[in-house]
């Protein structure tokens, strides 16, 4: 059954060899601007290259615009895509390479249409330049208006702000929300939560090749606050330690493992560390160890807000 | 009138053979073709006379057909699309709406545009010279035999060393071993191998234009230009196919 949504994707799974990159992915893109959020490594990669067609999945179904992209070259007349590598024809100056784009995408007067998305990135004082001359910061906005050529419905831009100081960061967001504004979809990823959260009214939290989370930025973040969290203690009086923490409010419920840890779930972390001190002072019982069990979302997220 | 998408495959072919034509592998391909011009001079100019099966052998055969057709072809024509893979380039063609044969298409166009001229004018004149130097008759139609069936040779290569540069990530050494091993040893000595031996078919179209030359040691007209005809698409196919399958980086 073909989707309403502009990018849908259905229990995508994508492997090489035994890495498993993308497990069992589902989630579908609306106009607007959708931010894909992970640490490196994440998969966003890996999904960007599945929605554009650079990539096949292994398992599971990719569509753009109800079609496949990797058999509809057509929906390319459709669709910009700013991969992460930085590398262009760079042989050529900003003006040829961006003409190139124009000219293979049919582009009604290549040159002129050139010109016009050159302008867009504030980059026509270096048009005439090789690329191969131009900083990091230049050669990302020359791919940008290599991408923006043909007025596409759909962009998909792997950490396009890498490079960009900030005038171009502010400059990019303010394009690309306008382009959003006219009911473009865009889809952008990083790996920086301040990009996203500046950028994307949606998030999708990527994380071991996995969506974790969904939706609003501040509701992924509520929903990861109000998260009950398992904690491994280890200590020289297991059973006296489970006893008196069993009565604490920040305490959901209690266990003793065969091996002598203690496993505390509890719905709130900082009361927990707080009393679970105080108690084991009272009960002179020694801790030597307190490790988070599930701790790959938390972690992640502290590390994005780092 | 050219259509929208003849348009978009002129594109990659212009871009192609600007990327073919740098500065150093147009040097490199000069310097391969001007090679078969030594002996042929070394004939012309000193008393040194060979014989016309000499010339078939060490001139066409062992110089012309077996090393410089096939190692210029090599250098070209892997780096149509192996460059592009090298570089991460390829997307900035496979992202666009051309279908993926218009891209095979501009790239085999443009890398047989460098190979076939260069390969065909190089083995002509240095046949002409040689001829002419070794006091031999029908060099004019030995010339053109050797022009044509390098030309010809020169498409089979380039459609057989554009997919193994989309195919492997070395190439290069890859096509030495090939040339080297099955186009030199294996072609000329194992039985029935001729019939898989693009050097054989170069020679195969020479004698068919130039009765006079390898008389009976090559594979006939008929299975020359047929087996060349499907080496040349099947592997054409295969890089549409290749280019259609898989990830580009």
């Amino acid at each position: 059954m073909k989707s309403s949504a502009v990018i849908a994707l259905s229990s995508v799974s994508k492997w090489y060899g035994n890495v498993v990159a993308v497990s069992d992915v589902s989630f579908e893109i609306q106009p607007g601007i959708t931010g894909l959020l992970g640490p490196n490594g994440a998969g966003k990669t890996t999904i960007l290259r599945m929605m554009s067609g650079l990539a096949a999945a292994s398992e599971g179904q990719v569509t753009v615009f109800g079609q496949n992209p990797r058999t509809t070259p057509e929906l390319y007349r459709r669709i910009g895509v700013m991969s992460e590598h930085e590398t262009g024809y760079e042989f050529m100056t900003g003006r040829q390479f961006v003409r190139m784009a124009a000219q293979l995408r049919d582009v009604e007067s290549p040159h002129q249409a050139a010109v016009v998305a050159i302008e867009l990135v504030d980059l026509l004082d270096a048009a005439d330049r090789r690329i191969r001359s131009y900083s990091r910061g230049m050669k990302q906005r020359i791919r940008l208006a290599a991408m923006l050529v043909h007025d596409p419905d759909l962009l998909i831009l792997d950490e396009p702000l890498n490079g960009a100081d900030p005038r171009q960061r502010l400059q990019f967001q303010s394009l690309l929300r306008s382009l959003a504004d006219a009911g473009r979809t865009i889809v952008v990823s990083s790996h920086i939560l301040e990009e996203i959260e500046m950028l994307a009214t949606r998030v999708l939290l990527i994380v071991n090749g996995k969506l974790a989370a969904e939706g609003d930025y501040h509701a992924i973040r509520a929903a990861l606050d109000d998260r009950p969290y398992h904690v491994r203690v280890i200590c020289d009086a297991p059973r006296a330690l489970a006893a008196a923490l069993v009565g604490l409010d920040a305490v959901d419920s209690v266990q003793v493992d065969p091996d002598g840890a203690v496993v505390v779930l509890s719905s709130n972390m900082g009361a927990l560390q707080t009393s679970m001190a105080r108690v084991a002072k009272d009960r002179s019982v020694r801790l030597t160890r307190v490790e988070p069990l599930d701790d790959t979302l938390e972690s992640v997220f502290e590390y994005l807000v780092a | 009138m050219v259509d929208r998408a003849s348009r978009s495959t002129l594109a990659v072919y212009v871009l192609s053979l600007r990327q073919l034509t740098g500065k150093g592998r147009v040097l490199t391909i000069a310097g391969l073709a001007l090679v078969p011009m030594i002996p042929a001079l070394v004939w012309l100019l000193t008393s040194a006379k060979p014989s016309a099966s000499d010339l078939d052998d060490v001139l066409i055969n062992a110089m012309l057909a077996s090393a410089i057709l096939p190692i210029v072809a090599l250098a070209v024509a892997t780096t149509a699309l192996g460059n592009e893979l090298e570089d991460k380039t390829l997307s900035n063609l496979t992202l666009a709406p051309v279908a993926r044969w218009r891209i095979v298409a501009a790239k085999l166009g443009a890398s047989a545009t460098l190979i076939v001229p260069v390969i065909a004018a190089s083995g002509a004149a240095s046949v002409l010279i040689a001829f002419t130097g070794a006091g031999l008759g029908g060099s004019a139609r030995a010339a053109a035999a050797v022009g044509v069936a390098l030309a010809v040779g020169a498409l089979v290569y380039a459609s057989l060393f554009v997919w193994l540069g989309l195919f492997s990530s070395r190439p290069l050494a890859i096509g030495l071993l090939y040339v080297f091993v099955w186009e030199g040893l294996f072609s000329s000595f194992v039985e029935g191998m001729k019939y898989l031996s693009v050097r054989q078919y170069t020679l195969g179209i020479v004698q068919a234009i130039d009765g006079s030359r390898f008389t009976d040691e090559v594979i006939g007209t008929t299975a020359a230009v047929v087996i060349a005809a499907v080496v040349f698409s099947l592997f054409a196919l295969l890089t549409v196919r290749r280019l259609m399958r898989m990830d580009v980086p």
